[in-house]
């Protein structure tokens, strides 16, 4: 199950609140949403739902012996213990095949291994919960299932943020505050973000660039090649920014319902994303992109390895280290590495010299991160990088390919207000001018209709609307879905 | 102390309230459209619109639920038939227009090619050095009641669809291969035939590209030039063969609604006009639209391409517009068990659906359909092999026949050669559609006919 999925709409979300509300106390409502988030998950996997319950019942244990260890050598085999099976477990379902190739022939069994929904994600979920334990910046649970709602709590589980255990730990199971009507305006916003904006950009980059299917089919190499070598120049930049564009707002907007629902119930999830594509530099893009994922990185992988309290040396082999796994975990595939690598070039750059210059120019940084970011999609996209070299050359004319097309043109002309809102919502303008607006209206006779306008008609409107898009919508995909 | 807290436990009552008295209206919402999404009865069983049934719930098996097929199911069922679907769509695409300018479009579902079209050979033996077809991977099945089954439509040809200020066309483009090898197989039949006295007359039925689209916006848009496929086409057929261009002296009249701005096929006037041009050259004398006919208007009528296009708001509805002959010509519609009834000659489809009004024409797709003038009883009896753009031309050609035989290739697989001595037969007209014969499928089905 998807959020933006009617079924998940209209079926599923209403029981659960309704169920939820029903329930006298805190306990009665986790219970009733550890069973929600179990089926929400099995409802996608029947079969990995045991796989998710093992891994939080390891991590369960484990976090117990670190918390009742001896001394802190015993505490840090515990925690050692639980990281090699939940890396074990993840390392075998999501890259046994990409270990595989690089060794030589990938064995059937291998090839037949699925990738359950969400490892990626509620594997890191445990693993910070079975670290903070042993930080000592929180308790261990005597509860599994406790645990097990942690990390299988449908908000976050399939596809984000990484919440840390001492994030929500207190909300979950001490006490919250349930603020509904700002948990329905995140909602509702990212919810139209998605059906409104994300899918129609989708739509568009799928219909230029090759879908994601045709693209990775290694028989079909010679014919995509050959249809990317003849887009005209024109549909390479729409494409690539239609696909930058959904990324961005299919990504951000399902942390947003994330984050509604959680807090409709009164947990307080951190921020994902912060407009990234403003950003003046790299570094600052990669604060700004799936922070939660930046942070886990930084906490649990950089800083441990030395951070940047050490030698020269030794600081870029750290960074080397966070992007290439950074980037691996996107996907079980080379360019997925060589994303993550190509991004650490430019965080080398900018921390030696490039950073520097950037400080003192005005509009020139902006340009060079989109840059930077846009072309970096393109390593992104396509998992072999002769396509993504292919597009790359068409963008600049060099397959011998026209500037432009009737239906290259046209799709433009058809597409330009989207295209426009989509970039709008990919800036704060619309949070600045929601806010101003807040601020002036702020003890007068309009604020009653402003807030009814913002927290009824839009969430109402935006139900709706994202409503019609999804009925019959064949086109609904999720990109972070393979994670 | 107290009173602060009764003050403080008040406010927090009255923002609790506040609060829930905002989240209502998004919650009521959700709540009463999840009621409604409940109500079985009232979801969808058939998209009118899409013409398509829609997907069903799923059958419960254990291998199913374990893989995750049969809950994707219930997913896609849900979705699928969401009641009140074709509102919610309709109001769709009007969300979907506001996407930008959409004075033009182009929707396609599979790669728009177009070749080359080479000048014509003087040469016929070309044709000779053709190697066998290998028979397409997808068998053509014959139903029980004679009928077939294949899924050979003009659906996934029209899915390529261009629109340009209001109206829309199919996308034409040349294929070589495929119209030498229907040129082989009309050569072959002339042969097989082996009756001089019956005539063998390549009537290709022209599209909309065709007839009404400049040179310039025919090159802009990348579209094969369908006259001059028609000449190869006819330059690589044996002269025992009568062979009938239309565009040209449609080409003149494309001022007037010759056809669909919505639908692939041609109005009952285009439908005339390649009429006209068959008698010129089959030495007919044509009927009078003005004086043989009764006008008939039956209201709005919104094509194929409506339902296909990404911008169909911008297209601008048609008028199924009819003419009724004044002669006596009666229509008895037959099936591939040779179970026959009375149908009519064009159905009053004033009432209809507005996606379906093109059935009116000999009652839709018949996979025969037989029209006798009875009042020409001395008149020369034809077959013709067509498909829907067929529908109106026949209606016209039973004017200087006494019997049509207007058999649909599409639905029916039967050797000619039968037919055209039971039947007494002077003339086969094969009228396919250039649109179709961008299509292998079509290729097969009039080989099998040509025996």
């Amino acid at each position: 199950m998807v959020f933006s999925n009617l079924l998940f709409l209209y079926a599923f979300l209403p029981l659960s609140l309704l169920v939820y509300f029903f329930c006298p106390n805190r306990k009665a409502q986790n219970v009733s949403l550890l069973v929600f988030s179990l089926i929400f998950y099995a409802w996608g996997e029947p079969k990995y739902v045991l796989l998710l319950m093992f891994m939080a019942l390891v991590s369960w244990f484990c976090a117990l012996r670190v918390d009742r260890a001896e001394d802190r050598k015993k505490a840090r085999l515990w925690v050692i213990a639980a990281a090699v099976v939940d890396i074990g477990l993840i390392g075998f379902f999501k890259y046994s095949g990409f270990i595989c190739s690089v060794f030589g022939e990938v064995p059937k069994f291998i090839r037949k291994v699925a990738l359950p929904i969400g490892i990626s994600f509620y594997t890191f979920q445990l693993l910070t919960y079975v670290i903070d334990i042993y930080r000592g910046e929180a308790e261990a649970q005597e509860s599994y299932w406790n645990v097990l709602l942690y990390a299988a709590l449908f908000h976050q589980c399939i596809a984000g943020p990484i919440v840390r255990y001492k994030t929500v730990a207190q909300e979950l199971f001490e006490h919250r505050e349930p603020e509904l009507v700002s948990g329905i305006r995140r909602f509702a916003l990212g919810l139209g973000k998605k059906a409104l904006l994300a899918n129609p950009c989708g739509a568009i980059a799928d219909s230029l660039m090759l879908t994601a299917a045709a693209a990775s089919d290694p028989a079909a190499l010679a014919e995509n090649l050959r249809l990317i070598s003849s887009v005209t120049v024109l549909e390479g930049w729409m494409g690539l920014l239609a696909y930058a564009l959904q990324i961005y707002l299919d990504f951000s907007a399902y942390s947003d319902m994330a984050i509604g629902m959680g807090r409709m119930l009164g947990l307080h999830y951190l921020e994902n994303f912060n407009y990234p594509y403003i950003s003046r530099s790299v570094g600052e893009f990669w604060r700004r992109w799936h922070i939660s994922l930046g942070t886990f990185f930084r906490d649990y992988v950089y800083i441990p390895l030395g951070g940047n309290r050490c030698s020269k040396p030794r600081m870029i082999f750290n960074l080397f280290v966070v992007w290439a796994l950074a980037g691996l975990w996107h996907g079980a595939s080379w360019n997925y590495v060589l994303w993550g690598l190509y991004f650490f070039v430019f965080l080398m750059l900018e921390r030696l010299f490039l950073g520097k210059w950037l400080d003192k120019l005005h509009i020139l940084p902006h340009i060079y991160a989109l840059a930077v970011c846009l072309f970096g999609w393109l390593i992104f996209r396509y998992t072999d990088l002769r396509c993504a070299e292919a597009w790359l050359r068409s963008m600049f004319a060099m397959n011998g390919n026209a500037l432009t097309s009737f239906v290259a043109e046209t799709t433009l002309e058809n597409n330009i207000f989207l295209l426009a809102a989509a970039i709008l919502c990919s800036t704060p303008a619309l949070r600045r001018i929601y806010e101003s607006i807040s601020r002036a209206v702020q003890g007068r006779a309009l604020a009653g209709v402003w807030e009814v306008t913002v927290s009824c008609v839009v969430p109402v409107a935006l139900l709706l609307l994202s409503t019609c898009a999804l009925v019959g919508d064949s086109y609904n995909p999720f990109i972070y879905f393979q994670f | 102390m107290d009173k602060e807290q009764n003050n403080s436990t008040a406010r927090k009552n009255r923002d609790k309230k506040r609060a829930a008295r905002i989240a209502a209206p998004f919650l009521c919402c959700l709540f009463l459209l999840a009621v409604v999404a409940f109500i079985i009865p009232l979801r969808p069983t058939v998209s009118m619109t899409e013409k398509r049934e829609l997907k069903k719930f799923p059958e419960f098996t254990a291998e199913s639920l374990v893989s995750g097929d049969y809950f994707d199911g219930i997913s896609t069922w849900f979705s699928d038939t969401f009641p009140g679907r074709e509102t919610w769509l309709s109001v769709n695409t009007r969300i979907n227009e506001l996407h930008g300018l959409n004075k033009n479009a182009v929707s396609y579902s599979s790669a728009m090619v177009a070749e080359e079209i080479p000048d014509a050979p003087t040469d016929l033996s070309q044709l000779e050095e053709l190697p066998e077809l290998p028979e397409p991977s997808m068998a053509v099945q014959v139903n029980k009641d004679g009928t077939l089954g294949a899924d050979v439509n003009e659906e996934a040809l029209f899915g390529n669809c261009i629109q340009l200020d209001g109206a829309a066309y199919e996308f034409y483009g040349f294929n070589k291969n495929l119209l030498d090898y229907r040129a082989k197989f009309i050569n072959e039949f002339i042969d097989k035939l082996d009756d001089p006295s019956v005539r063998v007359i390549d009537f290709p039925v022209p599209s909309g590209v065709g007839v009404m689209m400049s040179d310039e916006l025919l090159e802009k848009i990348g579209c094969s030039d369908q006259n001059k496929a028609i000449e190869y086409m006819f330059s690589i057929e044996r002269p025992e063969v009568l062979k009938i261009n239309a565009i040209p002296s449609m080409k003149e009249h494309n001022y007037e609604y010759l056809y669909y701005r919505t639908d692939h096929h041609w109005t009952a006037v285009g439908a005339y006009y390649g009429y006209k041009a068959f008698c010129e050259a089959a030495g007919f004398e044509p009927s009078s639209l003005e004086d043989d006919f009764v006008f008939k208007d039956m209201g709005k009528f919104l094509g194929t391409f409506y339902a296909s296009s990404t911008k169909p708001l911008s297209l601008i509805p048609d008028d199924m517009e009819t003419y009724y002959p004044k002669e006596n010509i009666t229509h008895r519609a037959r099936d591939g068990q040779m179970n026959e009834i009375d149908e009519e000659l064009i159905l009053d489809v004033t009432d209809y659906n507005e996606s379906a009004k093109y059935s009116c024409f000999l009652a839709g797709d018949q996979p025969m359909s037989i029209l006798t003038n009875n009042d020409l009883p001395d008149g020369p009896n034809c077959i013709i092999v067509k498909d829907s753009y067929g529908n109106p031309f026949s209606i016209f050609l039973a004017h200087n026949y006494h019997k049509v035989y207007a058999i649909d290739y599409r639905k029916m697989s039967s050797a000619l050669s039968w037919y055209i001595k039971e039947y007494d037969i002077d003339d086969v007209i094969i009228a396919e559609s250039m649109s179709m014969t961008q299509g292998e499928d079509a290729l097969f089905l009039i080989r099998d006919m040509l025996n």
